[in-house]
């Protein structure tokens, strides 16, 4: 059995890793592939294009497409005239004391690469086990202006880098960590303030060199973004149609072309 | 091949250890490609000339984000 790492960096952009040579992200081999898109927004979105990655099915047949629940009835309920009328509903809802919650496990229909193996391991996976904190963190730093946000990415980050290399010496033989840098980076920075965003990959290369030196050289080592990051007109960032990914071995097999085509990949190199 | 001129500099013992480790975790053969590398995206990529944000692109970026659900 090959044992599995997989490393999504949301919204890692394929252009820009070619663009600023970052040959640890390339990794052995890599490319784009077309990335799913979310039927609620209409575009990738993470969520439901991590949970496409993690199930290999569409949003229609895995069930996630939000970050937030407040359950099946009222998300249902929500939709529907009058209350699809209404604006500000999460302020109003928030004011009564009805919090939403991220979605989880248990809202996904199908099941996961997760369930291929009983050894292992999830960390901050949308859609799956996302903890809601650096959500709260960051938007109540982004009240605060842009550099309280950058810096609170930042550290939202090296909190995320932190659990996982921790993590990662326990024993699994699938593990799959999610990182948001890139994604919360490139929408601010995409257009207006690069050198930040390439911080950042270079972060992210630096980190996988780490684990590199932490894992056994017989590892499969997946790089991954559900999407990838295109600037706006109005000087933001937006989530492109395509996605990025790399391995560290010279797989040919391996050459997913569509978001839904990961778990077979995954389930066959966990089989090897 | 640019010709290339061989130029000496001294710096910290601490930022050398650390460019060194830098080099090795981001992929690089060796300190000398790292330190070239990121000084030609410094001074040569023009994609860091910099934009100051003012308030209206901050108000975009927060137009984006409550658009994609990330804020409220």
């Amino acid at each position: 059995m090959m044992r599995v790492l997989i490393l999504g960096f949301d919204a890692l952009e394929y252009e820009l890793v070619v663009k600023w040579k970052l040959k640890q992200l390339m990794q052995k081999r890599y490319g784009a592939y077309e990335a799913v898109k979310s039927p609620k927004y209409g575009k990738p979105h993470t969520p439901s294009a991590w949970t496409t990655i993690i199930t290999g099915r569409l949003p229609e047949e895995h069930g996630i497409d939000d970050w937030w629940t407040y359950g099946k009835i009222l998300d249902w309920i929500r939709t529907k005239p009058p209350l699809v009328w209404i604006k500000n509903k999460r302020k109003i809802l928030w004011k009564l004391g009805i919090r939403p919650r991220l979605h989880s496990r248990k809202e996904i229909k199908v099941k996961t690469i997760f369930d291929l193996t009983p050894r292992s391991i999830a960390l901050f996976i949308p859609g799956y086990n996302e903890p809601v904190e650096p959500h709260m963190k960051l938007n109540e730093a982004i009240k605060k202006g842009i550099n309280e946000y950058i810096k609170t990415i930042w550290e939202v980050h090296r909190w995320r880098v932190n659990t996982f290399l921790e993590k990662l010496n326990n024993d699994w033989d699938l593990f799959m960590v999610w990182f948001d840098i890139a994604d919360l980076l490139g929408h601010v920075c995409m257009v207006k303030c690069r050198k930040e965003l390439w911080k950042a990959y270079l972060d992210l290369a630096r980190l996988v060199g780490i684990v590199k030196k932490k894992t056994p050289e017989d590892t499969l080592i997946i790089i991954l973004s559900d999407h990838g990051m295109k600037p706006m007109p109005d000087g933001t960032g937006d989530h492109s149609e395509y996605g990025f990914w790399s391995i560290n071995k010279d797989l040919e097999w391996f050459n997913p072309k569509k978001a839904v085509d990961f778990y077979s990949l995954i389930e066959k190199a966990l089989k090897m | 091949m640019e010709e290339e001129i061989e130029v000496k500099i001294s710096i910290p013992k601490t930022l050398y250890e650390k460019l060194v480790k830098e080099a090795e975790d981001t992929g690089f053969k060796d300190i000398r490609e790292f330190i070239i590398y990121v000084l030609e995206q410094l001074v040569e990529t023009s994609d860091f000339e910099g934009e100051v944000m003012s308030k209206e692109d901050e108000e975009k970026v927060k137009e984006r984000l409550r658009a994609l659900g990330y804020i409220d």
